[in-house]
């Protein structure tokens, strides 16, 4: 195993600054660049140079519109997908104490599909909300019922028996699940249950530029509350009762935390649906190969989830020629064998 | 450092597991608190910690209500090291104890030079010097206790609470644990098992059913019919002949 040669919290970040910026960056522009139509390196950059600096250059506006509306603004959005998740599942697993904690641990995901499924089977707002605000609100809703019980259920301590969420998530999850299930199967047409059931693997197909308005704010509002709370999702090292001996308002910081993490998750989620593995994995990898310290983990989670997701959606893009398949299925697909290489790779040597 | 406590209680429904403690902790002191299974030392010594919040009653720290002090500030005084405490977690040793500084790091007053010596120290302190990158996952019992003591003494409190801290450990692990708490400079609160390292604490408290029923000199405070009214054990003390000390012998246990 790698030895620790100095203290991870005096790295310095601006060293992890410096280096997440350009990578993102060129981790976008490999998103825009690939996909099925094969559009020259060339255009692609005078396609972006004319969004972006009004540079003028004279190309085809069908391939402009290709890099600029569907790809630049799908790789956008899966970036900010996969930082949100995986930050929700750092927060989450290092709160809970539970390294199988993932975003959708909270409900979160099946309320969703409830919000989305009540809104586009039921005909719930009367085509005044859209499906991703539904999804919104049933993810939400779905949270609020999790944290409630979790909260009666923990005779209101400050949930220092960790477990207890995790049961109150468990449940909410089959609730809602199960709502969706009823909705589905009672009124729904197969051709809106294949909609529905494509919708719940994760898909990015219908993403464009306006969802950025949502997605950007809440990856960077996820990522800078969790950096700023490295210390305390540190002090979570030995758990709530030793937090609170180290000084950690530990009802306010799994408030502050948990609620953060949910609302990230439920954007996302109402954005591109449940993505899976992200949140769960992610985590964990870095983990393996960047420490258990937040200082790292929270910036190292936040760029390899982002990456993870742009590549997984190209992926997900180009894999069978004319179809896109969910990235849902991607994800699990590539990352699963992936993740086990590390494991494997990661253990811990005798 | 002093503390003080007046008619501190914790129960749960309807019923009580601590009522009616008075205590006050004189500065520098190493006080053990005894008591049978259950008689309420580690609830007792969680309200003190300020991690369970007392029911009734109330707790000063140097006079003030420790009830409206921010957690933070409690950590600032008191460090706790709980009964057990673990991680599946793969972190080193010196990050373990690292965590100890927590209470006194915040946005404005990030990592220095002196937390690290202060580290450094804290591991000098309990032995520990070598095992700075040694991951946790490969100590014993007795050097995890360790850690955890040292990342008690990296929140230099002055004042450090610990909850059976020799529990299982083998016998050469208890001696050294409980000489090195014994030994620190700071005010110590021990929830201890054995009565025979009871006898090495400056005072004890010894619960009985959530209430202290005495407070005061091991040596004057356990006595054999003391310890056949609490304890429900049978026992005489002898004197070692080397070295003059007190040994408490348990011949049998009370019906």
């Amino acid at each position: 195993m790698q030895q620790v040669s100095r203290p991870f919290m005096r790295v310095s970040s601006l060293t992890w600054g410096v280096l997440a910026i350009p990578v993102l960056l060129l981790t976008i522009f490999i998103g825009a660049s690939l996909g099925e139509t094969r559009i020259p390196l060339d255009i692609v950059l005078q396609s972006l140079g004319n969004k972006l600096f009004d540079a003028g250059y004279d190309i085809d506006r069908i391939d402009q519109g290709i890099v600029w509306n569907y790809r630049t603004s799908r790789a956008v959005v899966a970036a900010c997908c996969g930082a949100g998740l995986a930050i929700s599942g750092v927060i989450l697993q290092a709160l809970l104490r539970n390294s199988l904690a993932d975003p959708y641990l909270l409900g979160i995901s099946a309320g969703a599909s409830t919000g989305a499924v009540a809104v586009a089977i039921m005909g719930v707002g009367g085509g005044l909300i859209s499906m991703s605000a539904g999804a919104f609100g049933g993810a939400l809703l779905a949270f609020a019922l999790v944290a409630l019980l979790a909260y009666s259920a923990g005779g209101g301590v400050g949930l220092r028996a960790a477990g207890i969420i995790v049961l109150a998530g468990i449940a909410g999850s089959q609730m809602f699940n199960a709502l969706t299930a009823f909705l589905i199967t009672k009124s729904a047409s197969a051709e809106q249950a294949r909609g529905i059931t494509f919708w719940l693997l994760g898909n990015l197909s219908g993403v464009r530029w306006d969802d950025t308005i949502t997605a950007v704010p809440a990856s960077i509002f996820g990522v800078l509350v969790a950096y700023l709370s490295a210390r305390t999702l540190d002090a979570f090292t030995f758990g709530a009762d030793s937090a609170a001996s180290l000084g950690i308002n530990v009802k306010r910081a799994q408030g502050v935390l948990i609620t953060t993490a949910a609302l990230v998750t439920a954007v996302m989620v109402s954005i591109a649906g449940s993505i899976g593995f992200v949140g769960l994995v992610v985590p964990h990898a870095m983990r393996i190969l960047f420490g258990n310290r937040h200082r790292r983990l929270i910036p190292a989670s936040a760029l390899g989830g982002a990456i993870f997701l742009v590549f997984a959606d190209v992926t997900s893009r180009m894999l069978i020629p004319g179809q896109i398949l969910p990235i849902g299925v991607i994800t699990s697909l590539v990352g699963a064998p992936v993740f086990a290489m590390i494991l494997i790779g990661g253990r811990q040597k005798p | 450092m002093r503390m003080m406590c007046r008619d501190l209680g914790w129960g749960v429904r309807n019923k009580q597991i601590v009522e009616g403690i008075d205590l006050d902790v004189h500065p520098g002191e190493t006080l053990g608190l005894i008591g049978p299974n259950g008689s309420g030392k580690s609830t007792l010594l969680r309200m003190l910690a300020g991690i369970t919040k007392p029911t009734r009653g109330h707790i000063e720290l140097e006079g003030q209500d420790m009830q409206r002090m921010a957690q933070r500030t409690i950590a600032q005084h008191l460090a706790f090291v709980e009964q057990h405490a673990d991680t599946g977690e793969r972190i080193t040793v010196r990050d373990a104890v690292e965590l100890g500084r927590t209470p006194w790091l915040s946005a404005l007053r990030g990592w220095s030079e002196e937390d690290d010596s202060v580290v450094s120290k804290a591991l000098a302190d309990v032995g520990l010097v070598d095992f700075d990158k040694r991951q946790w996952a490969t100590l014993s019992g007795g050097e995890r206790q360790r850690v955890h003591i040292a990342r008690g003494l990296a929140q230099q409190p002055r004042m450090l609470l610990l909850d059976e801290p020799t529990n299982h450990l083998d016998i050469r692990h208890q001696m050294s644990i409980l000489k090195l708490v014994i030994g620190l400079e700071i005010t110590s609160i021990i929830a201890l098992h054995d009565l025979n390292q009871a006898l090495l604490c400056d005072r004890i408290c010894v619960l009985q059913d959530g209430r202290a029923v005495a407070i005061g000199d091991p040596k004057e405070v356990i006595t054999p019919e003391f310890l056949a009214e609490n304890f429900s054990v049978e026992a005489r003390f002898l004197k070692d002949p080397e070295d003059g000390e007190t040994v408490i012998h348990f011949c049998g246990a009370l019906a």
